[in-house]
């Protein structure tokens, strides 16, 4: 595997979140090409936001390291943490979207890592900004909404609003913690297609935690699988059986 | 009698014997209490005959009263704001300067407006300007306080997905944390308002000027009927804002 393929590494990673508790993270040794599509699967409490979070440096290490675009996150200055957040996407369970801003607004500050910050608080944005806006707005089916006020979407809307601000930052991987666990079946369905469909149009390197494992067979190229903290599955979906199942839900 | 407690009882002869020295130190008396017959003679010689001549005076010294109170709360809410995210255990810098920050407010907001107002009268001079600047370094002090309270009970969400996208800390926080607290800190500010249009009256009568002042001119002159007069214009401004800011705050939340 060359440099350029390897997105994300973690070697012997571990968090440990308080002193004498147990590791969120214990030893993880992986590594993401680009390009792959990924779903973390396990319990709650398994460790997986904990996971998703070492990526983009919301949550440091105690031991061991993350590579991440051939950055190792334990080093960087505070610019440059930000700078790596930049150039990756992150949706949320909760959505996470700013209140009282309209649909657009919200998806201009997916914008705000890349620009100087009194840009960002005049609200200063190119006409390319908002065409990207716009764009993006467009893929996720939401551009008739643009002027809406964000409490007044339903779940799967607004986690398509989620979607477009990570998109705008167009951004290396997206994250996403549990993206669908508070919405319908069906939404959660439609919310997948279009993750799916974003990361083959652009070979959009994706990472994402669910605890439905048919989601996860369905749509992900590669399933890890958490347990305790541990790594105890890493594979295609095909490779699964009932004993890897038995080992990450027991 | 199953409800009760024998730790009430003790509680109850606690307040009974805290009332009783209240009612000696305030020189409470029943009979004062009932008999109300001069103040009614009061109101209703004086209120009868409202001085409509004064009107267009009163009217000018009732704009320097709420000119000071609206300027000084304005102005004090424009400052608290930037004050209360140093002043919120999450977003402050470091732990120093949030205990530092938090303590100075509260140190400031233990000193009464009237003193503040004593303290400026003294060292600038009469009129509105000392009530102004009272007014304003209470309600920093106050609202600081208050929005910081506000700033760390907000939901955390928002400033993770600032966070999450790269954006600068105090951008970040300003755009995940204020929209979402707005609606109580303008409820917060309005109420502020009310109270220092009260206050500005009461420092009018240490020479703050406005309404208060007035007042004041008016009752040590004896001109009981202007004094009514003064008051009635009180009463309807203080509704007035009362209401606006009902209104404001509705359309706002
Ligand atoms: N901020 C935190 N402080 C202390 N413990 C935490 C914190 N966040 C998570 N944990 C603990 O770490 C473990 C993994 O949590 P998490 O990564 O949230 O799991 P998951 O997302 O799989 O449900 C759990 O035992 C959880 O209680
Ligand atoms: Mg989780």
């Amino acid at each position: 595997m060359t440099e350029e393929q390897k997105v994300i590494q973690l070697a012997d990673a571990s968090v440990i979140y308080e002193e004498g508790a147990d590791p969120a993270l214990k030893n993880i040794n992986l590594t993401v090409k680009q390009g792959e599509f990924i779903c973390v699967l396990g319990r709650s409490g398994a460790g997986k936001s904990t996971f998703i979070r070492t990526i983009n440096a919301l949550q440091p290490l105690q031991e061991g390291s993350v590579q991440v675009l051939n950055k190792d996150l334990a080093g960087l200055s505070e610019k440059q943490i930000r700078s790596v957040r930049a150039d990756i996407g992150m949706i949320f369970q909760h959505f996470h979207l700013i209140p009282r801003l309209s649909v657009l607004q919200n998806v201009y500050t997916g914008r705000f890592g890349h620009r100087p910050s009194w840009k960002n608080l005049l609200g200063i944005f190119s006409d390319q900004e908002k065409e990207t806006a716009e764009h993006y707005l467009s893929e996720v089916g939401l551009l008739e909404y643009a002027g809406r006020r964000v409490e007044r979407l339903s779940g799967g809307q607004k986690q398509r609003v989620g979607i477009a601000r990570a998109m705008v930052q167009e951004p290396a991987v997206l994250l996403g913690d549990e993206p669908v666990a508070s919405l319908d079946p069906t939404t959660s369905d439609h919310i997948f297609q279009l993750l799916r469909r974003l990361h083959e149009d652009r070979d959009l390197t994706t990472i994402v935690n669910v605890h439905d494992v048919e989601l996860a067979s369905a749509y992900a190229d590669r399933i890890i699988g958490l347990y305790e903290g541990e790594l105890v599955f890493d594979g295609k979906p095909g490779d699964m059986n009932q004993r890897t199942l038995q080992s990450i839900y027991r | 009698m199953v409800w009760i407690r024998k730790r009430f009882i003790v509680y109850a002869v606690l307040i009974a014997a805290a009332l009783v020295l209240s009612g000696i130190g305030s020189e409470f008396s029943l009979s004062g209490l009932l008999d109300q017959s001069n103040t009614i003679d009061f109101i209703r010689e004086n209120f009868a005959s409202l001085q409509w001549n004064l009107m267009p005076y009163l009217l000018e010294q009732s704009l320097i009263t709420l000119s000071v109170a609206f300027l000084g709360t304005f102005a004090a809410l424009l400052i608290a704001l930037p004050v209360s995210l140093l002043a919120a255990e999450n977003t402050s810098r470091s732990r120093a300067g949030f205990y530092g920050i938090r303590s100075f407010l509260s140190l400031v907001r233990s000193i009464p407006e009237i003193v503040f107002g004593l303290v400026f009268v003294a060292s600038l001079g009469l009129g509105p300007f000392a009530a102004l600047l009272a007014i304003f370094f209470h309600n920093v002090s106050v609202l600081g306080k208050l929005i910081a309270e506000l700033v760390e009970s907000s939901d955390k969400g928002p400033q993770e997905a600032m966070m999450s996208v790269g954006a600068g800390r105090r951008a970040g926080q300003i755009f995940s944390i204020l929209p979402q607290i707005w609606p109580n800190v303008l409820s917060h500010y309005f109420y502020r308002f009310e109270v220092a249009i009260r206050t500005s009256l009461v420092l009018g009568m240490i020479g703050g000027g406005g309404l208060g002042q007035s007042l004041i001119n008016y009752y040590n002159s004896f001109a009981y009927e202007s004094m009514a007069t003064a008051i009635v214009l009180i009463m309807v401004m203080v509704i007035i804002v009362d209401v606006t800011g009902g209104i404001v705050r509705k359309r706002v939340i």
